[in-house]
Order: structure tokens, then C-alpha cells, then sequence
């Protein structure tokens, strides 16, 4: 396998992107002046991992994937926490009967593969979900387990009171895990 | 909520290394429906093809191999290429789509902005109701009942005794990064990053972004983890992008203008 010097690649690669950036870049320096002022523009080869690396210092609007407005950045908009609710867990609500597990299919993660099964209600509501294959072979994976499997269960099965159209999970384990829900979900 | 949603026609399928699932809540007949999934599957095999890391005939691959002259590869890869670039700058260098050792990766950003384009091809096939999910970040579009929002729930990484926070949205984009996606993608930038911060912030788990695009929910999500709790604000002054972060300690912050409701 050869491998490509980051010289020579980055040379090939951002001189490219900087003309095709550039005249995006122009209409958005019009529309915020000041924002990019103290930007230069460098092309630099080999990265420092240490150092943030700024190839190419201006905003490159890519013709059909056009990146977000930045508001006004004097005015960030304010920050609301909200603290954990541990006393207002859901009320227990006479469950409708949970029927039989089904199994979701095995999904392999970058940590090894993930299964989990599930039961539904009548309704297709998840009334019982456990995890039958999760990544082991690997510290980092076991390190993930030890709080993605219980953290999961427990979170589904809080879930499973509302009707939810999808899930939007975190980890690596998490994605396979909410695949594999999913997969159930889909065909159930 | 209001009314009963109809069952949803489901479709789903192996992809970039998890399942990408279809769910249709218009009146279509089931080929019709069929051959709009079918098309935004294949256009999805064919940009895996095109940008897997894993897959040695892959474009990306290819590039870095030396046997391709990125100048030479499909213009969606010089599309993603560019908009990690924007990303890296705008997130002072928080996400980086290049390895240490000068290679291109930009897996972090490829899944969102994929599952970003299946959708449009799902909407240009005719279909108006539906939501399109890959391994946990999801897209919707239209409504799944008339007058109903749809309700996507947050798994949270540590609290399984709390209720599951669920947003509602209208079209729309959900996105979460979380710890163990750090690895090829995201750069910490300083002291003040999401390693274990001073004071009484503690580290981040996880990290949600809610917005009207999945390519920048997605990206917001990776890059904004980096950052730690500053990357709410940083999210914020998106427009139409809010976020919720969860710490290890159980606190959630969201930006300001997140729309939430308790299930």
C-alpha cells in the first residue's frame, strides 16, 4: 500500500478547493464583512497534529451543499440548562400485554457486533427490549458497555409510553443498538 | 400530538455499516413506494462505494493510495472535500477530515450529508410524508399525520432512569456525536475542550443538533462535541440550529431556542 505524502496530496487537494470556494467566499464576505477580516488565506502541507490546522481560511461554499448563515456573533444567543428530572420518572401506566421478543439482526459496529431483542404491544410500542449480542472482545468495548447497555434499556423502555417516529442515539454501540431497534420496529 | 398516525409503509437496508430505515406515511401503493426507496438506496450505494474508507476500491481510497488525483475524482467528492474545509475553519479546526498522517477521511461528515441526499431523492421521487433514518441520525419531511409533528426521542448515555427527552419537529434534521466517535474525526482543540474541563463542567457524552439540513446536524454535532459545553453556543449561531448536550454528571444544556417536549 503506498502511501500518498500529505505534501504533495495537500498541494493537489486545497489549491483546488480554494478556487472553488472562492467566489462563494467573495459573495459571502460581502454579506459579512467583517467576519472572515482577520483570515488569510494559507496552504500549508504536512499538519502539526497539535496545532489546528487551517488550510484554507476562508467560508468554501460547496455549490449544491450550502453551509448554514452565522447570525449576528455579537449577540450569542443565551444558554438554558435544564437538570436531570429524577423524581418525575413516568407514572406506571397499566401496561397493555408486551408480546414475545423479536430478535433484531446482528449489527456490526466498529466495536463488534450488536443485537438486541424486543418485545411490542399491540399498538408497536416497545414494552421490552434486551441486548443479546454487544461488543466484548475489547477494552474500549467493554468500557462502552459499561454504561451503554443498561443506559439503553432502561431508555427505550421509558420510550416506549410515547409513539415515537424515530431515535437519534450517541455512541457507536448506541447506533448499532438503535439499528437494530429500528430493524424491529420496522418490520414488526 | 393529535390523531392517530397511520401505520407508515417501511422499507430498510443494510448500509454503510448499519441500516438505513424508510418509513412512508403517504397514500402510496407499495411499488410506488418501492421504487422511491429502491432509487435513494442505490444512490446511497453508490456514494458508499464512492467515499468508504473500508472499501479499497473506493474513490477515497484511491486518493489516498496516489492512485487518484483528487482533481480527477466525481464531483461529489470535491463537494464534501470543500465543505469539510468550511467546517474545519468555521470550527477552528474542532473537525478535520484529514488523518494525522495526511490522509483523507471524511467519513465524519460523509453519513449526514448521504442520508441528507437519499432524502431529497425520496422527495423527487413524489414522496411529501416521511422520515429517513441511517444508525441514528435521522431526517423527516412533511408530517406523519395531518397537523402532527414528528416526535423523535434523545437516547441519553447515562441516566436510565429519567424520562427519555423527545423533541417534536416539522421537517427537519436529528444528529447526535457522542464518545466513542472521536477517534478519526475530531480534533480537540485546547485546554478548555471537552477533555475533562475545569471547574464544575464535566465532560460531555453526548451531543444532539436539530436543524433543517442533516449534512450541518451532523457535522454541528461532531465538530460541537469537540468544543465540550462552548459548543452550544457555537451551534447557536447557526441559524436555524439548536442543540442539547448531556455530561457525564447527568446535566442536559440545550441552546436556547431548543424545542423539546417531555414524553
Amino acid at each position: 500500500m503506498k502511501q500518498q505524502t500529505p505534501v504533495s496530496l495537500a498541494r493537489r487537494v486545497w489549491p483546488a478547493l480554494a478556487v472553488a470556494g472562492a467566489s462563494a467566499a467573495f459573495v459571502s464576505a460581502l454579506d459579512h464583512p467583517t467576519q472572515f477580516a482577520t483570515d488569510t488565506v494559507s496552504l500549508t502541507g504536512a499538519v502539526d497534529p497539535n496545532t489546528p490546522a487551517t488550510l484554507l481560511s476562508v467560508p468554501a461554499l460547496a455549490t449544491t451543499t450550502v453551509a448554514p448563515v452565522p447570525v449576528d456573533p455579537a449577540a450569542p444567543a443565551p444558554v438554558a440548562t435544564v437538570p436531570p428530572v429524577l423524581s418525575t420518572a413516568p407514572p406506571a401506566v397499566a401496561a397493555p400485554a408486551c408480546g414475545a421478543p423479536i430478535a433484531g439482526p446482528v449489527v456490526n459496529t466498529r466495536w463488534g457486533p450488536v443485537q438486541v431483542q424486543a418485545g411490542l404491544t399491540p399498538d408497536r410500542v416497545v414494552c421490552d427490549v434486551s441486548a443479546l449480542q454487544t461488543p466484548n472482545s475489547h477494552n474500549r468495548s467493554v468500557r462502552i458497555n459499561n454504561y451503554a447497555k443498561p443506559i439503553l434499556h432502561d431508555r427505550v423502555l421509558s420510550a416506549g409510553n410515547a409513539r415515537i417516529n424515530g431515535v437519534s442515539g450517541a455512541t457507536i454501540t448506541s447506533r448499532g443498538y438503535v439499528a437494530s431497534l429500528q430493524y424491529i420496529l420496522d418490520h414488526a | 400530538m393529535s390523531g392517530p398516525s397511520l401505520s407508515p409503509l417501511r422499507r430498510n437496508a443494510r448500509l454503510m455499516g448499519t441500516i438505513a430505515s424508510v418509513h412512508v406515511y403517504d397514500d402510496l401503493d407499495d411499488g410506488q413506494v418501492d421504487d422511491a426507496v429502491s432509487d435513494a438506496l442505490a444512490e446511497l450505494e453508490r456514494l458508499e462505494q464512492m467515499f468508504s474508507t473500508f472499501r479499497a476500491d473506493s474513490v477515497i481510497s484511491q486518493v489516498n493510495r496516489g492512485e487518484l488525483n483528487v482533481l480527477d475524482a466525481p464531483h461529489e467528492v470535491i463537494e464534501v472535500l470543500d465543505a469539510c474545509t468550511w467546517l474545519e475553519h468555521a470550527s477552528n479546526g474542532a473537525f478535520s477530515a484529514r488523518r494525522e498522517d495526511g490522509s483523507i477521511d471524511p467519513a465524519g461528515f460523509v453519513k449526514g450529508w448521504a442520508c441528507e441526499r437519499g432524502a431529497a431523492r425520496l422527495a423527487a421521487s413524489g414522496l411529501s410524508n416521511f422520515m429517513f433514518t441511517i444508525g441514528g441520525d435521522l431526517m423527516v419531511h412533511g408530517e406523519p399525520a395531518p397537523g402532527q409533528l414528528w416526535t423523535v426521542a434523545i437516547a441519553d448515555p447515562l441516566h436510565p432512569d429519567v424520562v427519555t427527552r423527545s423533541i417534536e419537529i416539522a421537517d427537519g434534521a436529528v444528529a447526535t456525536s457522542g464518545t466513542s466517535e472521536r477517534g478519526n474525526h475530531i480534533r480537540l482543540v485546547s485546554a478548555t475542550d471537552n477533555r475533562s474541563n475545569s471547574d464544575n463542567e464535566s465532560q460531555l457524552l453526548s451531543f444532539t443538533v436539530v436543524g433543517p439540513s442533516l449534512t450541518w446536524a451532523d457535522a454541528f454535532a461532531t465538530a460541537a462535541f469537540a468544543m465540550g459545553h462552548k459548543g452550544l453556543e457555537w451551534v447557536a449561531q447557526f441559524v436555524g440550529y439548536e442543540a442539547i448536550a448531556i455530561d457525564a454528571n447527568g446535566g442536559v444544556t440545550t441552546t436556547a431556542g431548543f424545542t423539546h417536549s417531555s414524553v
